[in-house]
Formats: C-alpha cells, structure tokens, sequence
C-alpha cells in the first residue's frame, strides 16, 4: 500500500480505509432481476385468469387463490426485498464511508438467507400452506426464518452506521433504517401464531375477531408505509440526487418529510376496514391520519422533483434519470389518490372494487418499480465496472413500453372499479338491487383484458432490461446514436 | 412516581406533537443551514479518497 492511487482528481486514497463490498450488491441485483421478472410473469398469468378462468387448469396449484400471494410476494418481497437490501448495502458504504459491517460473510447470509426465505414462502404458497394474512402469508416456520434474517441484515446495516467515518448520517440512511426497523416490528406483531404440532405447518393467530383484523392492516399498510414508501424514499434520496449530479432540492425538507413520515404513517392503517366491525372512532383516526399523509408525502415528491431544478434537460438527454423522476411523480400521484379513497364516503365506493387494485398498481409499478428499475440501470455499470449501459435505447424502449403498460394498468381499473361500485349500489325504483353480483363480474371482462395486456407490455420491458443488463454486464457496448442524445454539432451538457 | 408517569401517558400526543416541532425548529434554526447543505453533498463525493471495491470477476 506504499502507491497512492488517484481514482477521481485531487483525491489521495485513504489507505486506513477498507474497500467497500460491492460482490455481495451485484448478487442483489442479479436476484432483483430475476425475481422481478417471475413476479411480473406470475401477475400478468393472474390477470388472465380473472379475464379467462379456464387459465386455472382445474388444478390446485395454480389457482387464482394459490397464485395470487405467489405474485404479490414476489414483486413486493422478492424483487422489492433484493433492491432495497442490495441498494441499501450500496449506500450506506459510501454515505458512511465505511465498509459493510460484519464483512463478506454476514452480508453473504444476508442474501443467502432472504433467498431461501422467498422459495420456502413460494413454494408454501403453491402448496396450499398459508396463513391467510395478506403479504403475511408464510406460516410460522417462515416467519421464524425469516426474522433471523432480518436481525442478522439489522446489525450489518446498523453496524456500518456506528463505524462510519462520515460524521453526518445522510438523510436516506434514515429512512432505510426506518424501514429495516418497523418491518421487524410489524412483521414479529403481526405474525404471532400457535403452531397445531411442533412438525406440522399449520398455526392459529394469536388474535381473534377484530383485533386480529385490526393487527392484520396496522402490517398491511405498514408494510406499504415502511416497505413501499420508506425503504424505497431512501433509494429517492440517494439516486435522484446521484444521477442529477446535484444535492438534494432541501436537505431541511428531507427531514421534515422523514419525520412526518414516521409520525404519521402508524396510525392509517384502520381505513382498510371502514365499515366493519372495528370501532367507528377507530376508523375516523385511520381516515384522519391518512389525509394528514398527504403533506409528507408531497413534501418529499417536491424535494424529489425539484433536484431536477436548472437541470431540467437530463429528463431529456438521460432515460435512466427520466426512471427516476418519473417513478416520484407516480409516487404523488398514488399518495394523492391513497387519502383521497380513505375518505369514508369515497370508500364507501371504492372499497372491495378494482379500484383499489388499479390504486395499488399504480404505487407499485409507477413508483416502486420505476424507482427501482432507474437504481439497478445506474448501478449495473458502477458494480461491474463498465463504462456505461449497453444500449440507453433499450432503456427509452423499457421506459415507454412499461409506461404504456401502466397507464393500460390503471386506467381500466379505474373504469372497472368505479363501474363495479355503482353496479354494486344500484337500486331500481322499487327499492331492489339492480344488478347481480355475477353482471358486474360479465361486465368486468373487457377491463380485465385490457389491464392483462398492459401487464404484458410492462412484463415486456423488463425483459428488455434484463437482456440490456446481460449484455452489459459482459462488456458489450452497442453502437447507436441514443434517441436522447443532443443534435450533432450541439454543445455537450 | 407512578402518578406522574400515568399523566404524562394521558398528553402522549401533546408531547409526540412537541417533539416533532423540536425537530422542525431544529431542521429551519438558521445555524444549523451550512450543516445541512455540507449534508446534502455527501452522496455527490462518495468515491473521493476510497480504495477500489472488492471487484472480482464473475
């Protein structure tokens, strides 16, 4: 270590410094990739088969019921879990300054074992084994597995925090712990369960009635709140700003936007069961707090936009930034759609209809997904030391073609869904209801069509991605004037 | 003792209410500007001065 090594101008290596682990990132990253594309192919499967039953095959395992958990947990846990984890390990060495904590091997059963928690979880769901809980589904032994993990993914995160030399933790370091945190608590609240034998997989809630529903979507929408929003915003905060080449838009708004955040997100989740047996006052709090949620959320949407400040034109010339930019305008947009339908009398609609779906999807797709995809596009060629992305007109193909897909996705949702809660309401003159259950499913049948092919071509563009990704990861550069790049002769940004 | 800790449980949201407009006082305090905007470069020099990873081939 006597050479000093210059590896960006005027900087000298710290020779004290360990480098930072970065073999263990590109494994999250192939898994993102991976998983992304079965949970993807397992939702458009589903899609068809709400438009074409006979898609079941009279088979156990491939029912809609069995199926349905299998694609939620992969899109959520599985493809979401291996880019926040991977990300995460990612930027809080080089916000901290520190390698990671506990070294190659912990970080190794970090991944490791999250994997062999989603094929456990997987293959349970297939099978028949649930908890009936959604996005809780795992049985015991799972959780279980699943919570030592998660405690050993805790200390290397937490750990690389305490040894960092940077003096100050940056803001989206928050927010990934936020999420590491509350999904410990809530998934150990929410799972608490009496196994029938000590061999067998099937357990009892340690709630009943209410309460267990009560305790079912305080995790719910906790999950969405710390899992969906947290996790990913630290992902916002680090990438947005990276790619920008330009700090956060107000640093002292991150961290009002934190701390709302935190104090807000807790209590929403009684609006999952306005109109059931929970108490009234309980639901009007769930409903109080989700519309105050509107202010943290689009705090941080303007300070995630609004690095873009002066710099507008990247969203031009750059379609991996143009992911990410886009990705936090969905992110208003379904955050303003989500208070708006926890407003009782708009649930009184929405609720139990495809609205709520279409809702979802376009948190999920637009949001986390979009977030995701533009990090995995920035960080491919900074993991496996390429020069840059294969192609960027792969990456304005998958831009376009997912974003079609969206908009297919919840623009039929929408329409089906209002259309289901006004069929469901109808009442003819002499006071009966109007329609039959079974005439808003036949009515249902187009949108499902429709919202199957949207996923088809968002399925389609992340296939683009992997294949954008392989050849980049095995050095291929690809020659082509990129849709986005300036006119010949212009002056370079 | 417990009587005191039993009030205090009863006003939680007031005191939830006052720790958040500590943190907002402390974010917006003037002196604490330069701190903040020295924070929000950090993503921006994070390879400056650090040995290469631990690359290997795949």
């Amino acid at each position: 270590m006597t050479a000093v090594v210059q590896n960006s101008p005027g900087a000298a290596i710290n020779a004290g410094a360990e480098p930072y682990l970065e073999e263990i990132i590109k494994k999250f990253t192939v898994a993102a990739v991976i998983w992304g594309l079965v949970g993807f192919l397992a939702g458009v499967y589903i899609a068809f088969e709400l438009a074409f039953p006979a898609l079941n095959l009279d088979l156990p395992w491939t029912t809609f019921g069995r199926l349905r958990p299998l694609h939620t947990s992969a899109v959520i846990f599985a493809f979401g879990g291996n880019v926040l984890i991977g990300t995460s390990f990612f930027v809080v060495q080089r916000t901290c300054r520190a390698s990671l904590f506990g070294g190659e091997p912990l970080a190794r059963f970090v991944f490791w074992g999250y994997q062999l928690f989603i094929v456990m979880a997987a293959l349970g769901y297939v099978l028949g084994f649930s908890q009936g809980k959604e996005y809780a589904e795992p049985e015991w032994f799972v959780d279980i597995w699943l919570t030592i993990v998660w405690v050993a993914y805790l200390a290397v995160f937490l750990g690389t925090i305490l040894k960092r030399s940077e003096p100050h933790i940056y803001v989206a370091n928050w927010f990934y712990l936020a999420f590491i945190v509350t999904i410990a608590l809530l998934h150990i609240g929410n799972n608490l369960a009496l196994p029938v034998s000590f061999f067998g997989a099937k357990s009892y809630s340690a709630y009943t009635g209410v309460q267990d529903a009560m305790t079912q979507w305080w995790y719910g929408h906790n999950a969405v709140g710390f899992f969906l929003t947290a996790g990913f915003l630290g992902l916002m905060y680090y990438f947005v700003p990276k790619r920008a080449e330009r700090p956060v838009y107000s640093y002292r708004l991150s961290i009002v936007h934190f701390w709302a955040l935190i104090f807000l997100y807790i209590w929403a989740g009684p609006h999952h069961l306005h109109y059931t047996a929970l108490p009234d006052w309980a639901q009007t709090l769930g409903m109080a707090f989700s519309v105050m949620l509107w202010m943290p959320s689009w705090g941080g949407m303007i300070n995630g936009i609004m690095t873009l400040s002066g710099a507008w034109d990247k969203l031009r010339t750059d379609p991996v930034l143009r992911f990410l930019v886009t990705s936090v305008a969905f992110y208003g947009m379904s955050t303003f759609e989500g208070p708006l339908m926890s407003i009782k009398a708009v649930n009184s609609l929405s609720h139990y209809t495809d609205w709520t779906i279409g809702h979802v999807h376009s948190g999920a797709l637009g949001w986390v997904a979009f977030i995701s995809f533009g990090a995995l596009y920035h960080l491919v060629p900074i993991l496996w030391k390429r020069s840059g992305l294969y192609s960027m007109r792969l990456v304005s193909y998958h831009f376009w073609i997912a974003t079609i897909g969206i908009v297919l996705y919840i623009t039929s949702m929408w329409i089906s869904g209002i259309m289901q809660g006004l069929m469901w309401r109808a009442y003819d003159s002499w006071g009966f209801l109007q329609y039959s259950f079974v005439e808003s499913v036949e009515a249902m049948h187009p949108y499902y069509i429709v919202r199957g092919l949207g996923g088809v071509l968002f399925l389609t563009g992340g296939f683009i991605m992997a294949y954008n990704m392989y050849r980049t990861v095995r050095g291929d550069v690809r020659v082509e004037q990129p849709f986005e790049s300036a006119p010949q002769g212009a002056p370079a940004e | 003792m417990n009587e005191v800790v039993a009030f205090f449980r009863s006003i939680w949201g007031l005191w939830l209410m006052g720790l958040f407009v500590v943190i907002i006082a402390w974010a917006f305090w003037p002196r604490n500007r330069d701190k903040f905007s020295d924070a929000a470069e950090i993503p921006l020099r994070d390879d400056e001065g650090q040995p290469p990873s631990d690359d290997k081939k795949i």
